[in-house]
């Protein structure tokens, strides 16, 4: 017996993912086209079309990381870390989108979502006095200091 | 010569959402909510990983007719890309700086 079907892919959001694989190499695309149709579906209808735009929005950052060459002789791996200055708000320490983040062993710290930068590379220690609450990190948690929204 | 890996912070997010639990299998819209990132930002993430080795993914074995909806793309981190991504991780932790790591050798599928 079927199952109850999801929502289906809306009209927009799927011609929206398959221009976004137009860009791809020919090898990988019909992949990719059903890759991306699938995520579609279950999702609500701007959930969708929030999707397919993001999607088709780095579909160039997409195509690049296909097209870069792995070195099948290359014994070992450079991990670069690149530089990040952020915006004037965060160069200047005026407000950071602190979130945090757990070491390996477990012992929480802040890092700002925007620079990269810890909170003890500015303070030289946990300044905000905060408790950590033991919660399991979350990239996407906005954990502001002082009650103040992240103004540092 | 080495292959090169940026590590920017959503492809940080993104390892540390698949080493949460590194046995599990996620598709893309998954590995998005778990690492914080707008739509579509994983995906390239993913392709440069797979490309390395550090992950593997596999198409669902479903009956799109039964389930009602297309089959999906699975990842998963592999054993080799699970250490190197923890090795990875912590070095970004401690300073940021470049960091040389032995190359994963593909598992067999």
């Amino acid at each position: 017996m079927a199952k109850r079907k999801m929502r289906a892919a809306g009209f927009v959001p799927r011609h929206t993912v398959q221009a976004a694989t137009r860009l791809l190499p020919g090898s990988t695309r019909d992949r990719y086209r059903q890759e991306f149709l699938a995520e579609l579906y279950g999702l609500g209808r701007a959930r969708q079309l929030h999707h397919a735009l993001g999607v088709l929005s780095r579909s160039w950052a997409l195509r690049a990381a296909i097209n870069t060459p792995t070195e099948a002789t290359a014994a070992d791996l450079e991990i670069v870390f690149p530089r990040r200055r952020g915006p004037l708000s965060c160069r200047l320490n005026l407000r950071h989108r602190w979130a945090t983040l757990r070491t390996e062993d477990g012992k929480p710290y802040l890092r700002c979502q925007r620079c990269g930068k810890d909170e003890t590379d500015i303070w030289g220690g946990n300044k905000s006095g905060r408790e950590f609450d033991g919660v399991s990190p979350s990239p996407g948690t906005y954990a502001g200091l002082g009650g103040t929204g992240g103004a540092t | 010569m080495a292959d090169q890996l940026r590590m920017t912070l959503p492809t940080q997010f993104v390892l540390r959402a698949l080493l949460a639990d590194p046995q599990a299998e996620l598709y893309g819209v998954e590995i998005g909510e778990a690492a914080g990132l707008p739509s579509g930002t994983v995906h390239p993430i993913l392709a440069r990983l797979e490309g390395l080795r550090w992950v593997q993914s596999r198409w669902e074995d479903i009956d799109p007719k039964v389930e009602g909806r297309p089959a999906r793309r699975y990842y998963r981190l592999t054993a080799a890309g699970a250490q190197a991504a923890r090795t990875a991780l912590a070095e970004a932790y401690q300073s940021k700086r470049r960091v040389h790591l032995p190359r994963p050798v593909a598992e067999p599928s």
